[in-house]
């Protein structure tokens, strides 16, 4: 049970961690147009690491930050990201925790729904139709940088995950013997 | 405790997927009904606001410090241009000043005050820029507890502020600002002309902004003469925004393809890349005394389409008309 909370914490953290690198150390700098997605890129790393209803629940949180500071209605993003989260889940039985391809493909999928369902409720309803324009320059640029940002980072999340299940073991270990 | 906990893996992630379907759902419903401001972002924000300020300053000291390293490098092909400017502008300047005065004298004479002096107005820091890339708003260090109200209008600081935008949703520490440049941003507003049939819409584009750094400038009548530079104002006839504030400078005005209306390119006066204090007015757009539904339909209309706001531009020239 300790070792759920301590999880828990520790996940929410990261969350907090990524949506403040997000909203204002990247969003601060104007030399890069554009910012990496890194709420999405938590999600979709837990999603991959411990299964659907980690990723469900994380991206549900994540996406509930954004929502309060960042949407127009409170539980858009929430929806993408916790559905995305699931949907990494699935993945999960087929990766390595060594190889970064399978995060990084996922990744990018992921990433383009999410620009797709951005652009889909706050755009085309609203009349703007060249979504060529859209893609080429926010929704690829976006995507591209995630990913980098994901090869980078994702060595740190998986020792974290690492360390946590670690400590975890060896707790139980103890209670038993 | 730990039957409990063995309950909750029994039930399926399928349903507990459906159930956090819901949940959002029914959370965007909600907000869609009653309003963006609500309890849960106001709690989080208690918490989540102190930290972004300290951080924002560390992230705006490394913008800093990347952009001097740049600018370093124009810095002295740069100064000489501007050298040989500075002494254009001076002799300009003295026969500026000279109109100044009339201008001075001319304006006590039709009784009107300095344009942004007479309203109440607080400066407050941006302490959060929006996540993602699609919108174009952010998050001030002052809410309702400093007397900013939902629709007050947000000025870049300094003597020569333009229009920044105006507060969709405010909190007890925080209000959340939508940009001009916002794509879904529309203001009504003027060409600084002393043509009378002068009202226009200014609109942001995020397709146009990315290509050009530029907003849309719509709905400009064909007979107005609007040449590259003039000053665009917002318009009395807004509902939203005060009369009279700087939004920007007209660029490349045509007759659309139409042939029935003009259009062309707005350069905002505001540098939107390196904003970090603004200042917003406290009073609010008065529309009309005790008619608050009638007021409410203006903006609604200045949001969706323009076709309301032509027609009362119609009669504003009319009446201007006859005053001259």
């Amino acid at each position: 049970m300790k070792a759920i909370v301590r999880r828990g914490v520790v996940t929410g953290i990261i969350i907090l961690a990524a949506f403040l690198l997000q909203n204002n150390i990247f969003a601060a700098i104007p030399l890069i147009e554009i910012t990496p997605n890194l709420l999405l890129l938590v999600t979709v790393t837990f999603g991959l690491l411990h299964g659907r209803l980690t990723g469900l629940f994380v991206g549900f949180f994540a996406g509930l930050l954004a929502d309060a500071f960042g949407g127009t209605l409170l539980g858009q993003y929430a929806l993408i990201l916790s559905v995305l989260g699931y949907g990494c889940g699935f993945f999960t039985p087929y990766f390595y925790l060594e190889s970064v391809v399978l995060p990084m493909g996922v990744c990018a999928v992921c990433e383009l729904i999410y620009g797709l369902y951005v652009y889909v409720f706050a755009f085309l309803l609203r009349g703007r139709f060249n979504i060529g324009f859209y893609f080429m320059n926010i929704i690829l640029p976006e995507t591209i940088y995630t990913v980098v940002i994901l090869v980078i980072v994702y060595r740190f999340l998986v020792f974290v995950n690492r360390r946590l299940e670690e400590s975890a073991k060896r707790r139980s270990a103890d209670k038993f013997v | 405790m730990k039957d409990k906990h063995k309950k909750l893996r029994d039930v399926p992630p399928r349903h507990i997927l459906y159930a956090v379907i819901v949940l959002c759902a029914a959370m965007i419903g909600l907000t869609w009904f009653f309003g963006s401001t609500n309890p849960v972002t106001n709690v989080l924000a208690k918490a989540i606001i102190p930290m972004q300020t300290g951080l924002n300053e560390l992230g705006s000291s490394l913008a800093g410090q990347l952009e001097n390293l740049r600018t370093l490098q124009n810095a002295q092909e740069e100064n000489e241009l501007l050298r040989e400017e500075l002494a254009l502008l001076r002799s300009e300047n003295s026969r500026l000043q000279e109109q100044t005065y009339e201008l001075e004298r001319l304006r006590n004479l039709v009784e009107l005050e300095d344009t942004y002096s007479q309203y109440t107005m607080t400066a407050a820091r941006v302490i959060q820029k929006d996540s993602g890339n699609w919108f174009h708003s952010f998050l001030i260090d002052k809410g309702t507890e400093d007397g900013i109200q939902v629709g007050c209008n947000v000025l870049a600081g300094g003597a020569e502020g333009g229009l920044v935008g105006i507060v969709t949703s405010v909190g007890d520490n925080y209000a959340r600002v939508r940009a001009i440049i916002d794509d879904s941003s529309n203001v009504g507003a003027m060409v600084l002309t002393d043509q009378s049939n002068n009202s226009c819409v200014v609109s942001g584009d995020l397709e146009l902004l990315t290509e050009t750094g530029c907003l849309s400038l719509q709905y400009i009548d064909k007979g107005l003469t609007v040449e590259d530079g003039a000053k665009i104002l917002t318009s009395n006839l807004s509902s939203e925004y005060l009369p009279d504030i700087l939004i920007g400078y007209a660029r490349d005005v045509a007759v659309d393809s139409d042939n029935l209306q003009q259009s062309g390119y707005l350069v905002p006066a505001v540098d939107f890349d390196d904003l970090r204090e603004v200042m917003v007015i406290l009073d609010l757009k008065e529309t009309g005394e005790g008619l608050e539904e009638d007021g409410s339909q203006p903006a609604a209309s200045e949001t969706t389409g323009e076709t309301a706001q032509d027609e009362t531009a119609q009669g504003e020239t009319g009446t201007a008309g006859e005053g001259e």
